[in-house]
């Protein structure tokens, strides 16, 4: 090839890329995103879809790809992709957004999310699952057996922003039809004619919806926390006390505030700081208690590189938490070493001097407290050319 | 793909604050496997002008289209990919040609249907430099007319070689043949299309 290297012809076919050529970054990078995650919450979306959640999107990529365009159940941004791609044979654009509201997100759909069918409704649920009101006693099991919460598995469908989503499927269930969960239909008719007394009975409590404003949240940050109480009827219940009751990972429930349901029986709290992974719900009584919602603690690490070595500072874990380097390499990511986190959030690592730049890494790993956390560092060449300034290196790990 | 844009940054900083175009080919491939998006950006960038002239050639009456399947896959099997640039930028082409041969097949059985040309819709904006660039484009596409001329394989395996910057090993691969045809083939289409150009190569 060098000899044709100059030819006027082979640098033209070479030319740098034109703006028209590269048209379609948008989409490509939106199919990305779908993909991967959005920019800021990338690592932390990818690493919370583990692995059944990265099988389920090669599902979707591989398997049914085209199917799931033509019936229009891709995330919407692969769905607009797909549909610039394929919209001459017939693949239609995405749904409009506005059946996903950003203030409230969804709560699962029982005790037990992870085994829970798909919440028709993605904003709000509704269920009357028999447990105890909230106090300081832990829940009793529930039907599906698995109480203990495992973080990433509540609401992590649900988390705006947090991944593809799956919509549901034009077969499955219509948003009116009852949670599988729920025993008792709140729409079950009367079964006896109306009563004539002189005055009609006080409406009692049978259900209780819950919504949060976030799912994930900054350590420390607060979440609005609402809900509308509601009789066996599904009319509003008003004047009722709600408790928002909250549970560490290990902890038992506790109640954290207590409102009033207001004319149109809703209710809305504004928690306490969060930080560390709690589940909430709301109780009006023994028996009235909304669907639990998990909200989780998105941790932030940052790296410093001084000498030979990296120095990472979190905020949101605990100590003792792992911390895990490692270096991109071209065939992925090679391990440097890992560290606990020390009391003040700390760790550092020895790294080796290198003859070029390098992608450092380091991921917090997750644990029931927190979600996981990582940040990269380049660290040039010319850095590590200074690092005889200061004395004696870190040994490298 | 043919490296960072501009020298070592003069200290430690966030991979975060690198433009797509401060990434090496290699950097980007690895950030990419990880989620960063900066990483897919810049190889998008690199990839998909030559990837779309492939096509040109290759599937001309559905450049566009393939090129957006193609990254569409990419996309898709970007987390199991496994192997360096030059490996990566291979498996690229691969897909190309596969999407293009799929192409060529749907469009042979099904007769198309003449639609409104939406190019206007999403032409991308002006540029500074909008005629050093249309003299460029002119040149490129002059060049891609050109190549289209020869007999289908061997264009191929031009565009393989000089526009996707692939070794003959690779070309020889994606194509099926033996790398000294490969080497023979692309030789002997340069030359006759330098025989052909007026001036001794200026399209």
């Amino acid at each position: 090839m060098n000899d044709h290297d100059d030819d006027p012809l082979v640098r033209a076919l070479r030319a740098p890329g034109t703006p028209g050529e590269l048209a379609g970054e948008r989409d490509a990078v939106a199919a990305y995103r779908a993909t991967f995650g959005a920019p800021r919450r990338s690592r932390r979306a990818l690493g919370r879809l583990g692995l059944g959640g990265g099988a389920f999107v090669l599902s979707i990529a591989l398997g049914g790809g085209v199917a799931a365009a033509y019936t229009r159940t891709l995330p919407d941004p692969v769905q607009d992709f797909a549909h610039s791609v394929l919209g001459p044979v017939g693949v239609p654009a995405a749904e409009p957004r506005e059946r996903r509201p950003q203030p409230e997100i969804a709560a699962p759909a029982g005790p037990d999310t992870a085994t829970a069918p798909p919440t028709p409704d993605s904003t709000t649920t509704t269920t009357d699952v028999p447990a105890e009101p909230g106090t300081t006693t832990p829940p009793t099991s529930p039907p599906t057996g698995n109480t203990s919460p495992r973080p990433g598995e509540a609401t992590e469908s649900a988390a705006p922003g947090g991944g593809p989503s799956p919509l549901p499927s034009p077969g499955q269930p219509s948003p009116t039809s009852p949670p599988t969960t729920d025993p008792t239909p709140p729409t079950s008719p009367p079964t006896a004619p109306p009563t004539t007394g002189p005055e009609p009975a006080t409406p009692k409590p049978r259900a209780v919806s819950i919504a949060v404003s976030d799912a994930t949240v900054d350590p420390g940050d607060t979440v609005v926390v609402s809900g509308t109480v509601t009789d066996a009827k599904g009319a509003s219940v008003a004047d009722r006390e709600v408790r928002l009751a909250y549970r560490t990972a290990g902890g038992s429930w506790t109640v954290v505030a207590t409102e009033q349901s207001s004319s149109t029986g809703s209710v809305s709290f504004t928690g306490p700081p969060v930080t560390e992974n709690v589940a909430t719900r709301l109780v009006v009584r023994r028996k009235v208690v909304s669907d639990k919602v998990r909200i989780e603690v998105e941790p932030s690490i940052e790296l410093s590189a001084a000498d030979e070595r990296i120095d990472v500072s979190c905020i949101g874990g605990q100590a003792g938490d792992t911390v895990v380097l490692v270096r991109v390499t071209a065939d992925g990511t090679k391990e440097v070493g890992r560290r606990v986190l020390s009391g003040s959030g700390t760790a550092s690592f020895g790294i080796e001097p290198r003859s070029r730049r390098t992608v450092y890494v380091a991921r917090l790993l997750r644990t029931p407290r927190h979600l996981s956390a990582d940040d990269r560092l380049v660290v040039p060449r010319s850095a590590q050319g200074q690092r005889d300034v200061s004395g004696t290196p870190t040994s490298p790990t | 793909m043919e490296g960072r844009a501009g020298g070592s940054p003069p200290s430690v900083q966030s991979v975060t604050d690198l433009p797509p175009e401060g990434l090496t080919d290699e950097e980007a491939l690895g950030l990419a496997r990880t989620g960063d998006e900066r990483g897919f950006v810049a190889l998008y960038r690199a990839l998909q002008p030559p990837l779309l002239r492939y096509l040109t050639v290759k599937s001309p009456d559905g450049a566009e289209d393939v090129a957006a399947e193609v990254w569409l896959h990419v996309v898709r099997d970007l987390a199991a990919f496994s192997g360096d640039a030059a490996g990566f930028r291979g498996w690229v082409f691969t897909i190309a040609r596969h999407r293009a041969i799929d192409h060529g097949r749907a469009r042979t059985a099904r007769p198309s249907v003449p639609v409104a040309e939406p190019s206007a819709a999403v032409a991308t904006p002006t540029a500074p430099s909008a005629e050093a660039e249309a003299m460029e484009r002119d040149a490129t596409q002059q060049a891609l007319a050109l190549v289209a001329t020869l007999p289908p394989d061997q264009a191929e395996m031009v565009m393989l070689r000089v526009v996707a910057g692939l070794d003959v090993e690779t070309v020889a691969a994606i194509v099926g043949k033996k790398a000294g045809t490969v080497r023979v083939a692309v030789h002997r289409a340069l030359k006759s299309l330098k025989d052909k150009t007026p001036g001794g190569g200026a399209p």
